[in-house]
């Protein structure tokens, strides 16, 4: 079946899909009513775990190609601006453990590797004009587009950079969560994480990642 | 534990959970000794509002004891009497340092919702949904604060609960509704909705300097309240709104105007009307009548303060209007942290009286019926209070 919704929009389309069939099993509406909910529910859930639209296609439009940056929140995931001074942040991750483990110096100060899920990635550290904050990205080097779980947790590198530790609710209370709220529960995570780590990429983020890699080079090369 | 939880639309109960446990260093646990159930509460209770999952706890109001620590808390000891904000806050971020604390960027461990919806991922909230974190919220008998160094606020150990108890959320967000306004001496100012933030606006307004206050529900006791701290209330079901206050400002318009009803606007005109339909059948869960309103009455240039909440879109907003007019808006979630202490002082210096806004105690297990009579505005029900 071919693709044809952003990823922005299966989300989306999940989020409604789910609360519409949360809000069919759970009111107390007409049966009218909860008919109607309910089949949007299944369409729109349907729309977003598989990424195809009828409407869409009868309408010949392909949003699924045109996924551009704001669409696709894991573009945004794979920087961070760090409220610490270069210095700081290139001493934590020379004598720190990050979430994915440690790093190791590349070319210098301001150059990480790091093996994440079999690949490796480069870390670059920028300073901000600010003078206090720092810019860090993640980039690879392979062709493949296809974006690791993992890598996501960028916001977690941040997060124990700037508190020294990462925001959880693990384990906390609550009640009963019925079939609906244990589905969202055991699986909303995955689902969202699947759907943002197996975006593909668009062409123009790839030339985009070349001419940074390229800009490294350069610098590395003006470094050495 | 005991605790309050989301059930389903229009249902909440209480239920035997585990307690909470430390899960970082910087968390505390906090005995609840008193909790209230806030307006943004009733968003939830509908179900208006995304990601909320059977069972979650509410509450984001509340205050207590200290009984356990982290390793890295070092502010607070066992047997402080704490005010927690409702806003989860990490002290430590680009924007926490900078007085923004309801922007925080590392307290939503769910950062990727929020990512979604609004381009950037805000701060969690205590008990709001798991877009807004998915922490377990404070209408129970214990609670799990993170950043235990940053958020609460120690009160004198003798002070009554209900004289605090409302820095947790609605005094600070009236008093930033009437800050965001840049009130001028002598200034005019007017507010949509007479519940418990309106009447801490309004309050929050004269403090800094307003001359006249204008009130405007349709409650006539909520109006009464408000005209007790000196507000001049219009009926909207009596009055009309923009008449009268082109009328009492000479068809100039209040200096600011105030929109302390958000997402649950009610009115009797035809983008009311749309809005309602649109709402019964969950295709847009904002209705704006109040924010209009508030765009067409304000003066030219002037500023439109948004303390109600609103989570998605809004169509038939009279953009090109205050396009035309000049006008300015202020809103977003209330940067808690940063008033809780000042305000404190003005309420031991005796300027106000938060507890004024109550209407109702009840205990914890009377809660759901709490819930059902502050939604239906029964009994006169203006703010309930349960104590622990």
């Amino acid at each position: 079946m071919e693709k044809n919704v952003a990823t922005f929009e299966r989300i989306a389309s999940v989020l409604v899909g789910g609360l519409a069939l949360q809000q069919t099993l759970m009111s107390n509406r007409p049966t009218s009513v909860k008919s109607v909910t309910g089949a949007a529910g299944l369409a729109f859930l349907w729309r977003g775990v598989t990424g195809s639209c009828p409407i869409y296609r009868s309408l010949n439009i392909n949003t699924h190609k045109a996924n551009g940056i704001s669409m696709t929140p894991n573009l945004l995931e794979r920087s961070a601006l760090i409220n610490l001074p270069p210095e700081e942040v290139a001493s934590f991750l020379q004598t720190k453990k990050t979430p994915w483990g440690r790093f190791s110096l590349a070319i210098d100060e301001y150059h990480y590797k790091i093996d994440i899920d079999g690949r490796t990635w480069m870390l670059e550290l920028s300073g901000h004009s600010d003078g206090n904050r720092t810019l860090i990205k993640l980039t690879w080097n392979e062709q493949d587009s296809l974006v690791p779980e993992r890598v996501l947790e960028i916001r977690k590198l941040k997060s124990l950079m700037e508190t020294g530790e990462i925001a959880s609710i693990e384990g906390q209370p609550h009640g009963d969560r019925g079939p609906i709220g244990s589905f969202f529960e055991t699986f909303g995570d995955k689902l969202l994480h699947s759907l943002q780590s197996r975006t593909a990429l668009p062409d123009s983020k790839k030339d985009n990642e070349t001419m940074i890699s390229h800009e490294s080079e350069m610098r590395r090369e003006a470094h050495a | 534990m005991k605790a309050l939880t989301w059930q389903g639309i229009d249902k909440v109960g209480i239920e035997q959970v585990a307690d909470p446990k430390i899960i970082n260093g910087s968390d505390a646990i906090i005995k609840v000794t008193s909790t209230a159930i806030c307006g943004s509460d009733l968003h939830l209770y509908g179900g208006r509002v995304p990601t909320l999952l059977k069972g979650d706890i509410l509450g984001h109001e509340f205050m207590g004891e200290v009984v356990e620590t982290g390793r890295n808390v070092k502010n607070l000891k066992v047997g402080d009497k704490v005010v927690v904000p409702f806003n989860i806050a990490c002290g430590h971020c680009y924007f926490c340092e900078k007085g923004m604390f309801s922007a925080c960027d590392n307290s939503n461990p769910n950062p990727s919702i929020p990512l979604m919806g609004t381009g950037q991922a805000v701060s969690a909230l205590f008990g709001y949904t798991h877009m807004c974190g998915g922490y377990a919220g404070g209408q129970a008998e214990f609670v799990r604060v993170p950043y235990a160094d940053i958020g609460p606020l120690k009160v004198p150990s003798g002070i009554d609960d209900e004289q605090v108890l409302f820095l947790s959320d609605i005094f600070p967000t009236g008093y930033m509704a009437a800050e965001n306004c840049e009130i001028e001496p002598g200034d005019t100012v007017a507010v949509w909705g007479a519940g418990p933030v309106g009447q801490f606006a309004a309050r929050s307004a004269f403090m800094l300097g307003a001359g006249r206050v204008f009130v405007i529900d349709r409650f006539p006791e909520r109006l009464e309240l408000a005209r007790q701290c000196g507000a001049e209330p219009i009926n909207y079901e009596l009055e009309d709104v923009y008449e009268t206050l082109q009328f009492e400002t000479g068809g100039t318009g209040p200096d600011s105007c105030i929109d302390a009803v958000g997402m649950e606007g009610h009115g009797h005109t035809i983008d009311a009307l749309m809005d309602d339909v649109k709402a019964a059948f969950r295709i847009q869960p904002d209705r704006a009548h109040a924010l209009r309103q508030a765009i067409r009455c304000v003066r030219k240039a002037g500023i439109v303060s948004v303390p109600g909440v609103y989570i998605g879109l809004i169509d038939k907003l009279n953009f090109g209007m205050a396009f035309n007019k000049g006008i300015k808006f202020k809103m977003g979630q209330t940067h808690t942290h940063k008033y809780m202490k000042p305000l404190l002082d003005r309420i031991m210096n005796g300027e106000i009286d938060p507890s004024v806004v109550i209407s109702h105690r009840l205990k914890l297990d009377d809660a759901p019926a709490g819930y059902k009579m502050f939604q239906e505005k029964s009994h006169e029900c203006t703010k309930i209070v349960m104590h622990i």
